[in-house]
C-alpha cells in the first residue's frame, strides 16, 4: 500500500485561540480549507468529532461535495447514534463520494466529555460497545438480507436496506494506546491510529498491534501516525519558529480565557493513556530522533497529536520517511496557524516525501536526502 | 403566515402504482435524487419532506445532498426519535441551517409501529416515544437558543455541561411535530410550530385542527401551523383525471398482490385507523378526495387522493387553506412527472386564487361550487 497523507479538515478561523480548535461552524472558511486541501495533494483529511463540534457526518459531506480527491476520514464516537444509521449514512456519503470515505472510530478518552452528550459507560464497556458497533457496520455494508443482532450493548431484529458502499471497502479507522484499544484495533481495525511518539515507541506500539491481528488471523491494519510539523525553508528558520510557536502558546495558556478553554477541552491532565505516553515522552527529553520535538506536548498536557517535527522542508521529509520506514504508511500532518502550514505542507513536504518514497520504491532503497542529516540548529 | 406547498423527495424510483419498486425506501442513487430535487426546486416547491424508515438513508444526510443541488426548495427534515442523541441532532440541524442559509426544519417522527421500531433497536412503547420525542424537542431548543453550558435530567435523556458554538441561521428552526392520537396532539399542541396531518375530509380535518389548537390555547403557545398531506391525480379534463384514478387504482392493486409481504398486517396508528374508517364510509368525499387508494394501502401513510382537473384539485386544496391548512403537501403516484405537473400547472392556480382573493377580501376566481363531472362509479 503507497503511503498516503493525512490533514485535518478545520471549520472555523478561530483555531489560533487555544482550546478553541471546536469553535463554531464557518461554511465559507471550511470549503475554502477543503479546496487547498484538494489543491494541496492530500489523500485524506481527518473530520474530527468533539461534544461542542457538528456532527462529523454533516461535515465530511461538506468536505465530500466541495473536492474532487480528498478522502474524508471521519471520526465517530459510538454511542450517539444506532450502528444501523451510521452505517447508513457512511454507506450513503460513500455513494456520494464516489467511494471516497473511512471512518475513524473514537471510544471516547475522558469520563466528562462522554457525559456531556450523555454517555456514561466506563471506558472498558465503551470499548466493548466500538467492538460491536464495528461489526453491525460491516454487517450492515456487506451482508444480504434482513439482519438481526443481540449484543450486549445492541440488539436489533430484521433491519434490511439497500444502501451499500459503492465499491470495495470502507476502512474502519481504530485509534488509541491502551490495551483496549490495540485489542479492538487489531482486531477489528483496517487503519491503527497513533499520535506522533519517537521511533521506538512508535515501533513498539505497531508491534504490538500486529500481534493481535496475527493472533486474530486478520490482515495487519496499516498505521496511521499524526504530527504536528513546524516548517521553514531552512533549519534555522524553522527553530526561530518553533520557539515562536512555544512563546505564544506559553502566552496563551496562561491567560484566564486560555486556562479554561484547556481545562474545558483537554481537561488539566488527560488520563488517557495515549495522553499519559506523550507527556512521558516529554519529559524525558525536548528532541528525540531526528526532528521530533515535543515541548508543546509538554505545554498541551499531551492532549492529542501535539508533537511536532521541526526543521527544513528536506528535514521534517525525512522525517515522515523515517516512520515510513517502519510500517507507518498514513501520515497525518496539521500545523500550528493550520490553514497557511497545511498550504505550506503540500507545496514544499508532500512533493518531496514522495519522490524520495518513489525513488527508494525504484531503486531498491537508495535515500536521497541523506538518512543521517539532522537539524543544524537544536534547542 | 402565506400558504406554502411541499412535495416529498424520493433517493430511487418508488411507486406503489408500477412508477418504481415497492421498496424504494432502501435505495440512494445521489443522481436521481438529485435530479429529483432540481425538479422541485424548478417548478416552485417551498418545502421538500425528507422521509425516513428503517430501510432508508438518514434524512440528515440526505438534506445537505438536497441544499447543496437546489437553490430555494426548503427540506423538512423527518426525524424519528430515539436513534441519535439529540445534542447530536441539533448540532447537525444547526450546522445544516448554515450550510443552507436557514432553509431547514424538523418534522419529528415518534414511530407508530413496535414492529419497524425494532429494527434499529428501540424497544419503548408509543407512550414512552412520545415522551422521548418531547424531551427531544426540548433538547433541541436548548442546543439551539440558550447560551452557556447545559444540563437536562429527563426521563429519556441525561447529560451534562454540554456546550457549542454550532448555532443556527435561522432564529427559530421551525419544529413539525404529527400524528392524529391524542397524544400527538398534546405533544404537538405543546411543542410543535408545525402540526403535520394526513388528508381527511374537511370536516375531519377540522376537528383535528380544532383539538390540536385547543391545546396550544391551553398552553399559552402559538397555534402551530397545520400541514396537510395529499396525492393529486391531475389531467387536463375531469374526464382524463378519473381516467387516470382508475388507471392509478388497477396498478396500485396489480402492485399489493405483487408484493403483499410489504403489505400484510393491518396499520395500528390512530391516523391510518381513521383513514381506513374514512375510506370505508365512502370513495368520494367534499368536492373530489377519493380514498380507494387509501382502502387498497390500507391506510398506509398519504393516501388520500384529489381527483380532477388541475382547477378542481386547485380548487380543493383551497378549500384545505379555507379552514386552517397553511402548508399543503402534495405529490403523486407516478411521484417525480406527477411533481413536475403539479408544479406546473396546479400551484400557480392556487396561489394567484389566494392572492386573488387576499387583495379583493375574498373574491373567489374559480367557482367554489364546482365539483368533477366524471366520477368512479
Amino acid at each position: 500500500m503507497p503511503v498516503e497523507f493525512i490533514s485535518a479538515t478545520h471549520i472555523s478561523d478561530d483555531h489560533r485561540k487555544v482550546g478553541a480548535g471546536f469553535g463554531g461552524f464557518d461554511p465559507d472558511y471550511t470549503r475554502r480549507f477543503a479546496h487547498a486541501l484538494d489543491d494541496g495533494g492530500f489523500d485524506w483529511t481527518l473530520i474530527a468529532y468533539g461534544s461542542p463540534s457538528p456532527d462529523s457526518l454533516q461535515l465530511g459531506q461538506f468536505v465530500a461535495n466541495h473536492t474532487e480527491r480528498v478522502k474524508p476520514m471521519i471520526a465517530h464516537r459510538p454511542g450517539f447514534q444506532f450502528p444501523t444509521q451510521v452505517a447508513k449514512a457512511f454507506a450513503g456519503l460513500d455513494r456520494i463520494s464516489g467511494g471516497r470515505v473511512g471512518i475513524h472510530i473514537i471510544s471516547g478518552g475522558a469520563d466528562v466529555e462522554q457525559h456531556r452528550e450523555g454517555d456514561y459507560l466506563s471506558k472498558t464497556e465503551r470499548y466493548e460497545r466500538s467492538d460491536e458497533f464495528i461489526q453491525i457496520l460491516r454487517r450492515v455494508w456487506y451482508e444480504d438480507g434482513p439482519i438481526s443482532f443481540d449484543g450486549r450493548h445492541y440488539k436489533f431484529e430484521d433491519f434490511q436496506t439497500d444502501i451499500k458502499p459503492v465499491h470495495g471497502e470502507i476502512p474502519v479507522s481504530v485509534g488509541g494506546s491502551s490495551p483496549e484499544a490495540y485489542d479492538v484495533g487489531g482486531r477489528l481495525g483496517d487503519i491503527f491510529g497513533l499520535w506522533g511518539e519517537p521511533l521506538k515507541e512508535t515501533a513498539e506500539q505497531i508491534a504490538t498491534v500486529n500481534a493481535i491481528a496475527d493472533a486474530a488471523g486478520r490482515p495487519r491494519p496499516r498505521i496511521w501516525n499524526s504530527f504536528r510539523p513546524i516548517v521553514a525553508p531552512t533549519d534555522e528558520l524553522a527553530w526561530d519558529k518553533a520557539h515562536a510557536i512555544l512563546a505564544q502558546t506559553q502566552k496563551a495558556l496562561a491567560s484566564d480565557s486560555g486556562k479554561t478553554a484547556l481545562r474545558r477541552w483537554n481537561g488539566n491532565d488527560p488520563q488517557n493513556v495515549g495522553s499519559v505516553r506523550l507527556r512521558k515522552v516529554a519529559e524525558r527529553g525536548d528532541l528525540h530522533d531526528r526532528a521530533l520535538w515535543t515541548p508543546l506536548a509538554k505545554e498541551l498536557k499531551g492532549a492529542g497529536s501535539t508533537t511536532a517535527l521541526v526543521g527544513s522542508y528536506e528535514t521534517v521529509a525525512a522525517a515522515l520517511v523515517d516512520y515510513a520506514e517502519i510500517g507507518c504508511d498514513l501520515l497525518s500532518i496539521r500545523g500550528w496557524d493550520v490553514y497557511n502550514d497545511m498550504v505550506d505542507y503540500g507545496r514544499y513536504v508532500l512533493p518531496i516525501a514522495r519522490q524520495e518514497l518513489a525513488h527508494r520504491a525504484a531503486t531498491g532503497n537508495a535515500p536521497v536526502l541523506n538518512p543521517d542529516s539532522r537539524p543544524a540548529v537544536a534547542v | 403566515m402565506a400558504v406554502e406547498f411541499i412535495s416529498q423527495i424520493f433517493n430511487v424510483p418508488f411507486g406503489e402504482a408500477g412508477h418504481g419498486t415497492l421498496t424504494g425506501m432502501r435505495g440512494f442513487d445521489p443522481d436521481y435524487t438529485k435530479r429529483y430535487a432540481r425538479a422541485l426546486d424548478a417548478v416552485g416547491f417551498d418545502w421538500t419532506l425528507l422521509a425516513y424508515g428503517s430501510p432508508s438513508l438518514d434524512a440528515l444526510q440526505v438534506a445537505q445532498f438536497v441544499l447543496n443541488s437546489t437553490e430555494r426548495l426548503k427540506p423538512v427534515v423527518a426525524h424519528r426519535a430515539g436513534f441519535q442523541y439529540p445534542t447530536q441532532v441539533a448540532k447537525a440541524m444547526a450546522a445544516l441551517d448554515r450550510i443552507g442559509d436557514g432553509r431547514l426544519a424538523i418534522h419529528m417522527i415518534s414511530g407508530g409501529s413496535d414492529q419497524e421500531q425494532h429494527r434499529e433497536g428501540d424497544y419503548l412503547t408509543k407512550h414512552e416515544r412520545y415522551e422521548r420525542t418531547d424531551e427531544f424537542v426540548q433538547v433541541l431548543r436548548k442546543v439551539w437558543y440558550e447560551d452557556g453550558p447545559i444540563s437536562f435530567d429527563g426521563k429519556h435523556y441525561q447529560f451534562e455541561d454540554f456546550q457549542t458554538d454550532i448555532t443556527p441561521v435561522q432564529d427559530n428552526i421551525q419544529i413539525s411535530i404529527g400524528g392524529s392520537s391524542e397524544q400527538a396532539y398534546d405533544v404537538g399542541g405543546r411543542l410543535g410550530d408545525i402540526f403535520g396531518l394526513w388528508g381527511e375530509p374537511l370536516k375531519e380535518t377540522a376537528e383535528q385542527i380544532a383539538a390540536v389548537n385547543a391545546i396550544a390555547d391551553l398552553n399559552g403557545r402559538r397555534r402551530p401551523r397545520i400541514w396537510v398531506s395529499f396525492r393529486p391525480i391531475i389531467a387536463p379534463t375531469e374526464e382524463l383525471a378519473w381516467e387516470k384514478a382508475l388507471k392509478v387504482l388497477a396498478e396500485v392493486q396489480k402492485g399489493v398482490a405483487v408484493g403483499s409481504a410489504l403489505f400484510s398486517g393491518q396499520p395500528k396508528n390512530v391516523g391510518s385507523m381513521r383513514l381506513l374508517a374514512l375510506a370505508d364510509r365512502a370513495d368520494l368525499h367534499d368536492r373530489c378526495l377519493w380514498m380507494p387508494l387509501t382502502k387498497e394501502l390500507q391506510g398506509r401513510g398519504s393516501t388520500t387522493a384529489l381527483v380532477g382537473s388541475y382547477e378542481t384539485v386547485a380548487k380543493a386544496l383551497v378549500d384545505y387553506t379555507e379552514i386552517g391548512c397553511d402548508l399543503l403537501s402534495v405529490r403523486g403516484w407516478d411521484n417525480y412527472n406527477d411533481a413536475i405537473d403539479l408544479g406546473r400547472y396546479v400551484l400557480p392556480l392556487v396561489r394567484q386564487e389566494l392572492a386573488h382573493r387576499e387583495a379583493t377580501g375574498g373574491a373567489p376566481i374559480l367557482n367554489p361550487d364546482s365539483k368533477p363531472e366524471a366520477v368512479f362509479a
